[in-house]
């Protein structure tokens, strides 16, 4: 389906517009918020040596989460972004809700109560679900968005043009095995960490957790993506190429350090930090799963940032 | 216009075909006489549809790739086997034919079609339509480039065997001799995978980088059908056998590992057909310079 209306003018704006190299706030929140982060990673699995180590350790998980609410609005729009944020932490607090009071979909189980680690206050949760599980959830779905993105635009960079209605459920359905990856080595870790448990007596087979349990979380997350992805869309369509960027997918064929940041977070979120933590319950399998499941989709980002960056002859000559 | 149908694009849909009978006479009771006798030549079939497939895309340097893969799978079957290199620990089949008293040939024959299907469909997701103006733009660019498909390549063969190896080591296929963290296989044993689906692939790959040579093919269904094959052999049969076998952690790893590809790879697929001319693939130097040369044609005209 071709999105009418579009003249060359406004596309060259918005280009132009992605060009413009000035910086802003956004972009040096994103940059220190991302910095942050990897030190605060490497504070905890390189034990270096800082003041405040542990507490700067802690803060992990919220740099994280910072680096996606900046990120979001400024790839995508304040709107956008935070109803991304939102439709995530609602669609994941219906699911777990329904599984620790219900049992439904996903097994029966409980969260513990984990003691909040700065402050020492107690974890806050919202009918029974820990609120920073609900943004965890959050975060790897972005993160998974990001480079679906990424991968797509590097096949086709003229996305106003090509994507249609029928290509969302391939996307949709690339960034939920992205998500449901990263569950495959964060949730046995956190069954070892007696994070939550499942009630019953029940014993999964693949490492404490029911095999089902995988695919209710993919079908959920392809719930999400199909439908913000379709609203996405939508929006496009109506708002016929706005500046004030309402999609990734919208940067064509440029791409800056903002498009390559969530690749590397994706990996210290969901890959060294969880990893770590596997080496310390002698899980060396759970390490090569989460490799398995997780790198080839980050070369795979690479290669489409690298050929979005270097291959610009290739739209003389093939018409991309 | 008129589809091309040539012998070969014929013989590939045919091996695709009896690959994909092979797999149902394996899983459900289809009343076919011989029927447990035909799914066992599932491996064979798989190879028969991987030489054809590789004459088509390859041409003439398809004995080329072929012979590399099956140097660099029979070569480490046969150190990991006698001295246990490659793979971490030594090893050994249960099967009574076997090549040297050590690997069957059935063995030696998969590590040609795996390391093939991970090349095919790394060629497929590969993202590049034109590696001569990455070459321009950086000089180690391409050689860059290169290492990551390779490294595709290695996780290809790698992610298929975390579902083939526990199946095999479950069912007496093969025995290590110490076992391992994941299911009774050595870590090692994935690496090793890795390495020699990598070390294949990069040898052709920059072989095809320094002389290059016309690979340009139709993204047809044809040029999508090692997606299939990988998803039949990967997925489809090793996911039933860990099902049959009460182990359906295996067939979640399994589907979640290589999973990405297949998706990735349709998408792929999806988009490069919608373009309007046929698409190379990235190592198509040869068709690159001709197109650059009609293009300078056109502007000159203009």
């Amino acid at each position: 389906m071709r999105i009418g209306n579009i003249t060359d003018f406004k596309e060259a704006k918005i280009i132009k517009a992605l060009k413009n190299k000035n910086i802003d706030y956004l972009t040096v929140l994103i940059t220190i918020s991302f910095i942050l982060l990897l030190l605060s990673q490497a504070a905890v699995i390189l034990s270096v040596i800082v003041p405040y180590q542990k507490e700067f350790g802690y803060l992990f998980k919220y740099l994280v989460f910072g680096f996606v609410l900046f990120h979001s609005i400024k790839t995508i729009g304040v709107k956008n972004g935070l109803f991304f944020i939102g439709l995530c932490v609602i669609a994941a607090l219906i699911g777990e809700y329904g599984a620790t009071a219900h049992g439904w979909f996903y097994g029966h189980y409980v969260f513990a109560d984990v003691p909040y680690k700065i402050l020492g206050l107690p974890s806050y949760k919202i009918l029974g679900v820990p609120l920073e599980g609900l943004f965890s959830w959050a975060i790897s779905i972005y993160l998974a968005y990001c480079i679906t993105n990424l991968i797509f635009r590097a096949y086709k960079s003229d996305v106003s043009r090509t994507l249609t209605y029928g290509l969302i459920p391939f996307l949709a359905v690339i960034d939920s095995i992205l998500v449901m990856n990263v569950n495959m080595l964060t949730d046995p870790i956190a069954i070892q960490e007696r994070a939550f448990y499942y009630t019953g007596g029940v014993v999964g087979k693949y490492f404490g957790i029911p095999a089902f349990t995988s695919v209710s979380w993919f079908l959920t997350i392809f719930l999400i993506m199909f439908l913000f992805r379709s609203y996405e869309l939508r929006g496009i369509k109506r708002r016929k190429f706005d500046p004030s960027l309402t999609s990734q997918l919208l940067r064509g064929r440029t791409v800056s350090a903002l498009d390559i940041m969530p690749l590397f977070v994706f990996l210290v979120w969901a890959l060294i930090r969880y990893g770590a933590l596997a080496l310390v319950y002698h899980h060396v399998d759970l390490i090569l799963i989460g490799t398995a499941g997780m790198i080839p989709s980050v070369i795979i980002g690479l290669l489409a940032y690298f050929v979005l960056k270097y291959e610009k002859g290739a739209d003389n000559v093939t018409g991309r | 216009m008129a589809k091309e149908i040539s012998a070969v694009n014929v013989l590939i849909i045919v091996s695709l075909t009896v690959l994909a009978l092979s797999e149902i006479a394996g899983i459900v009771p289809t009343y076919l006489p011989h029927q447990t006798a035909f799914a066992k030549q599932f491996g064979y079939i798989l190879v028969l549809f991987v030489v054809f497939h590789a004459l088509r895309n390859l041409k003439f340097r398809a004995p080329i790739f072929l012979g590399i893969a099956f140097a660099a799978g029979a070569l480490s079957e046969l150190l990991g086997t006698t001295y246990g290199w490659i793979y971490g620990q030594r090893y050994y089949y249960t099967a009574s034919d076997k090549v040297f008293g050590l690997v069957p040939l059935s063995v030696l024959l998969t590590w040609v079609a795996v390391i093939y299907l991970a090349y095919s469909i790394t060629n497929i997701i590969d993202p590049a339509k034109n590696l001569l103006a990455l070459k321009k733009v950086v000089r180690v660019g391409s050689f860059i480039y290169v290492l990551l498909l390779s490294t595709l390549d290695g996780f290809l063969a790698m992610n298929l065997d975390m579902i083939l190896d526990p199946v095999y080591v479950r069912s007496g296929g093969w025995v290590w001799q110490d076992g391992g963290a994941y299911f009774g296989v050595p870590i090692s044993n994935f690496i090793g995978w890795f390495f020699v689906a990598f070390a294949a692939t990069f040898i052709f790959r920059v072989y095809s980088l320094r002389k290059p040579f016309d690979t340009a093919q139709k993204i047809d269904f044809i040029f999508f059908a090692p997606v299939i094959a990988y998803a039949i052999f990967g997925i489809v049969k090793y996911g039933v056998l860990s099902y049959v076998m009460g182990h359906t952690e295996y067939a979640v790893i399994g589907i979640s590992v290589m999973f990405p590809f297949i998706t990735i790879a349709t998408l792929s697929y999806q988009l490069k057909r919608s373009t309007p001319e046929s698409t190379p693939i990235s190592l198509d130097i040869t068709k690159d310079i001709n197109l650059t040369q009609k293009q300078r044609v056109l502007d000159e005209n203009r």
